[in-house]
This record gives C-alpha cells, sequence and structure tokens, in this order.
C-alpha cells in the first residue's frame, strides 16, 4: 500500500472517530446528568421487563462516554466501534419500535429536553448513528504500511 | 468465517470497555438519588369498580379512559377524559386541565388484565408526580357489567 493511501485512510478513519466520539460524547454526557428522565424515557418505549430501565439508565451513557474516548485509545479502538456499532442496532430497534407502534413518546437519544414525539426524521437520524458505526468498524482497523 | 474471527478478534477489548463503563455507573448509583422516579412513587395499584364507586362517592376522582379514541367517543366513563400512549403529547394538556390537586386519578381501558391502563397510571406517576393514581380491574367492560 502506498504511503499516501495510507495518509488518506488516516484522514477518513480521524474523521469518523471524531465524528462518533463527539456524537457519542454528547449523547452520553447529556444523559448521564438526569438519569431519571432518561429511564423514564426507556420505559415510554414500553419493551423493557420491569425493573430494568434504572440500571440501564445510570450504565448507558457511561458506556457510550466510554466507547467515545476509547475510539482514541488504539488498544481498545475496534472494541468501541464494535459496542457502537451494536449501540446503534439496539437504538434503531427501540425507535423503529416505537415509530412503528404510534407511540407519542421522545426518543430519549440525547437527553431530555427533546420534545419532539419520534417520527420519520427520528428513524433516519438513529439509523444514520448505526451506519456511523458500521462504517467505523469497517473501515477503522489497523493497516500494514508497506513500503 | 473471516468476518466471524474479526468481530471475535474485537470481543476482547469490547468486554474491557463494558467493564470499565461499569465503573462509573456503579459510583452514580451510588452517589445519585434513585432513577426512574421511584422515590416516593407507589405502583399504581389496581381497583375493583365497586371500590372505585365507592371512592367516587367520597371524594373526587378524575377518570382516565386510557382506550383508543373510537371506543371512548363509543362510551366511557362520565366526564372520564381520554389519555394514551399513541397520542399523549396531543392529550395531556386536556388531563391537566381536568386535574384538580387531591384527586385520585383512576385509569381504566377496555377490560381483563388491560396493560394499558397501569402503564399510562405508571407514566402519569413518572412524569407527572402525581402519587395518588390507581386503575380499575377489569376496565370498562366491568364498570358497564356493575350494577
Amino acid at each position: 500500500m502506498e504511503g499516501g493511501s495510507v495518509t488518506g485512510w488516516h484522514l477518513v478513519a480521524w474523521i469518523l472517530r471524531l465524528s462518533a466520539a463527539g456524537l457519542f460524547a454528547y449523547a452520553g454526557y447529556a444523559k448521564v446528568l438526569d438519569p431519571t428522565t432518561f429511564a423514564a424515557e426507556l420505559d415510554n418505549y414500553r419493551l423493557l421487563p420491569a425493573g430494568w430501565s434504572g440500571p440501564l439508565s445510570l450504565y448507558l451513557p457511561w458506556l457510550e462516554l466510554t466507547c467515545a474516548t476509547a475510539l482514541f485509545v488504539p488498544a481498545v479502538r475496534r472494541g468501541a466501534w464494535l459496542l457502537l456499532a451494536a449501540l446503534g442496532f439496539g437504538f434503531v430497534g427501540f425507535v423503529v419500535s416505537a415509530w412503528i407502534r404510534g407511540l407519542d413518546i421522545t426518543c430519549g437519544c440525547f437527553g431530555p429536553g427533546g420534545a419532539r414525539p419520534i417520527d420519520l426524521l427520528t428513524v433516519t437520524r438513529t439509523t444514520a448513528v448505526l451506519a456511523l458505526g458500521l462504517t467505523g468498524y469497517a473501515i477503522d482497523r489497523p493497516r500494514v504500511e508497506r513500503s | 468465517m473471516r468476518i466471524c474471527a474479526d468481530v471475535r478478534s474485537a470481543l476482547r477489548p469490547a468486554v474491557v470497555l463494558l467493564v470499565i463503563a461499569a465503573v462509573p455507573a456503579l459510583v452514580a448509583a451510588w452517589w445519585l438519588p434513585r432513577p426512574a422516579g421511584q422515590e416516593g412513587l407507589a405502583t399504581p395499584t389496581a381497583l375493583s369498580v365497586a371500590a372505585a364507586q365507592a371512592l367516587a362517592a367520597r371524594q373526587a376522582v378524575l377518570w382516565v379512559d386510557a382506550r383508543d379514541a373510537a371506543a371512548h367517543a363509543a362510551g366511557t366513563v362520565p366526564g372520564a377524559v381520554p389519555l394514551r400512549h399513541d397520542a399523549w403529547e396531543t392529550l395531556l394538556p386536556g388531563f391537566v386541565d381536568a386535574w384538580q390537586p387531591g384527586q385520585t386519578v383512576v385509569v381504566f381501558c377496555d377490560g381483563g388484565g388491560c396493560a394499558a391502563a397501569r402503564s399510562v397510571a405508571q407514566r402519569l406517576q413518572r412524569e407527572l408526580g402525581l402519587a395518588d393514581v390507581t386503575y380499575l380491574d377489569g376496565g370498562w367492560a366491568a364498570w358497564k357489567a356493575a350494577p
């Protein structure tokens, strides 16, 4: 592989990392400040067994923050991308399910304050987050530079 | 096969991140108030038709109809306000206008083990902080069948 290509991949990888890290750090930070509201928003989806929303509302924001940070740590970067892609699948599942069932609830994706009910825009945005996670996982991998 | 091996190689750092994220989450769980708005709020209890009628004879009761719009239009408990998940943001102002401090809220839906009434009651507790919320055991069917 030529040095120029490697530089190009590095640039793409850095853009992906910065985008995903910024997005998930913001989402995690917004939710970590108000787990009570986030738990209520999780409950509104009516998908989780009783008693799950409380622990999840405490854990998920920290997982997002941890993964956002880990994108800049080469030793665990692949794991971070894998988790972000998995979270993306989960978020899409929840949002699409609520949309199909016509639930008049807010997404809760970026913490409290989003008064907009789940609609096609929410589904599109969540799918874009999943696409970002999958693309990062597929592209941002260690590359061997050959001379 | 290559994809499986690729995911397997990312699993170990992913597990490490899952564990790391649990640490601040546990600390937050220790320091923060209990999530899900459960503090000071009881789980909504079921009320039989006879008990609900006796309650309504003693004090002000606000009936909440959690059934769909067609069922509500076809017939409901006198004075009941509609409120359901698929039109929550739209119907909530009507509920807030009707509710008076000190009233017991009784949510009902079609009948049997109607989960909608229970979940609407729980949502009222969570989102509005109402403590005195209950739901009608047997729902509308039991109400109609009552003498």
